[in-house]
């Protein structure tokens, strides 16, 4: 197959010029990208509970004590876990302990070429359950509820699965299963082969991991400056946008081995919902799960798109199964201001009942 | 009088038409198998690339006796492992430390109930020589076990 045209993009691009307008805006919007410092993240109190590796557990402290059970919260390992923190009045750990509940918030950190031979395993068995163990030690809980977003939710997931009698609950926020239904990730992942995509440092490099991410969106990756523009008119709206565009540009390089078996399992083989994927030798069996699930994708996002996260509500073996579509984008329900609106109320309201 | 064009809102209908038009090219190119397998030679090069570099530069800090990339990771995993033993006497400790705190707990259980049997106990003890009393009535004056022991 041929590729399409490119001297239509060309014309395209020539037509675009006579937008002459928004190409001030956009010019604007650049010189405000390359010049203005980006705001600090992570500012609601804490303290570190645990450290292993990179690994830090951090604990905010709910607002009222109602001995509600510990929430652990499980981010991709793909971005900064500082996401769930953004902004004080945007931040998903904030927003929850406001709401009476215990957080601790899993931060995976940035790795090394010395984590390179760090597989699924050791991520889940070792550095997440002993994560698990610390914060029911901190919590004097037997068991935990449990939020993953994104990959993290995946990981959250597996990790019920092999571990059951430590999870009281499962939220999953924007959490592929159905890796088939992955949109452009999937395509991405089976471009090549899986080996090309490690460094020699053992670590799959930054630049294709920006790459991978501007390439989702490529319009977007111009668009953003207009945004940037826009936001530049109130001080308030430029933070939000620059605390965003500061998430965006941390990436973090995967460990390679890590990398390896999370597109070959996942992307490439879609074990997840076969209950075929093996982890140091256990299967992860979703069938496992028998705890309440609440399933929640976001009906506008293109990273994690509905059709691959809503087979988990039929996968897992509970009978307790909650699936709300969101009206939001992949991150909007967690930085912008759909999440204090709409989706820490939801969750307050299931941790409640399946806490109880 | 004919109205006077609003260029600014041409200006956005032109860049909105624009837009949709690339993004729709960019579409068609990100979906195109051609490209996306070019994609993947073209990551694979970069790879390997840098994996000559990476080497080369290894070399040369190990001909000038110099820690390499290499040493250094070495000593970082050392450490890694070194923590994970570490936390294995920890785990161990918060172990014992739970077991005993639920000994204790248990054992204060045991004592609250075992401190309010006794209560129980004195409190029917008490009902029974009050209810004895009262039968014995008019009777000669007994002195009861508990008058016996204060004596």
């Amino acid at each position: 197959m041929n590729l399409p045209d490119p001297l239509q993009g060309v014309e395209l691009a020539v037509a675009g010029v006579g937008g002459a307008e928004q190409a001030a805006l956009v010019r604007r919007g650049m010189w405000l990208h390359a010049t203005l410092p980006r705001p600090p993240v992570g500012q609601t109190p804490h303290i570190e509970i645990h450290r292993q590796d990179k690994l830090v557990v951090r604990y905010y402290a709910p607002a009222t004590d109602e001995g509600l059970p510990p929430v652990v919260i499980v981010p991709s390992l793909i971005n900064r876990a500082y996401v769930c923190d953004l902004e004080p009045d945007r931040s998903l750990v904030g927003g929850l302990a406001r709401l009476g509940h215990p957080v601790y918030l899993v931060d995976w950190g940035v790795p090394g070429p010395e984590d390179a031979d760090e597989g699924v395993g050791y991520v889940l068995l070792t550095l997440l359950h002993r994560s698990v163990r610390r914060v029911c030690h901190h919590a004097r809980a037997q068991k935990v509820l449990m939020l993953g977003y994104c990959q993290g939710g995946t990981l959250a997931a597996m990790y019920t699965a092999l571990r059951p009698e430590r999870v009281a609950g499962l939220a999953c926020l924007a959490t592929p299963v159905k890796f088939s239904e992955g949109g452009r990730f999937t395509d991405f992942a089976n471009a090549g082969s899986v080996e090309a995509i490690v460094g020699p440092d053992g670590l799959v490099d930054l630049d294709i991991m920006a790459s991978a991410f501007k390439l989702l969106d490529p319009m977007g990756n111009w668009s953003k400056y207009i945004a940037l523009e826009a936001a530049s008119r109130d001080p308030r709206t430029l933070k939000r946008t620059l605390a965003r565009e500061r998430w965006l540009e941390e990436n973090v390089p995967l460990p390679g081995r890590f990398a390896q078996e999370f597109v070959t399992n996942a992307y490439r083989e879609d074990r997840l919902l076969d209950g075929t994927w093996e982890v140091d030798g256990e299967v992860v069996d979703l069938g496992n799960i028998t705890c309440p699930v609440l399933v929640t994708p976001c009906a506008k996002d293109f990273i994690a798109p509905p059709d691959a996260c809503t087979p988990l509500a039929t996968a897992v073996g509970s009978d307790d199964v909650t699936v709300e579509v969101l009206g939001s984008g992949h991150i909007g329900c967690v930085v912008g201001g759909f999440g204090p609106k709409v989706y820490y109320p939801l969750l307050d309201r299931w941790f409640r009942r399946v806490g109880s | 009088m004919s109205e006077t064009p609003d260029f600014m809102k041409m200006s956005q209908q032109i860049y909105d038409q624009w837009e949709k038009g690339m993004s729709a090219w960019w579409d068609q190119v990100l979906e195109n198998p051609a490209f996306l397998s070019a994609l993947g030679e073209n990551v694979a090069n970069q790879s390997r690339m840098r994996g000559a570099y990476a080497k080369a530069v290894d070399e040369n800090l190990s001909k000038m006796h110099l820690p390499t990339r290499g040493d250094l990771v070495r000593v970082a995993r050392i450490a890694t492992l070194l923590e994970e033993k570490v936390l294995q006497v920890e785990d161990h400790l918060l172990n014992i430390q739970d077991t005993l705190s639920r000994i204790e707990k248990e054992a204060i259980t045991a004592r609250i109930d075992a401190a309010e049997t006794r209560i129980e106990l004195r409190e029917r003890l008490a009902q029974l020589e009050a209810r004895l009393e009262g039968l014995e009535g008019g009777a000669a004056p007994r002195r009861t076990s508990r008058a016996k022991k204060e004596a």
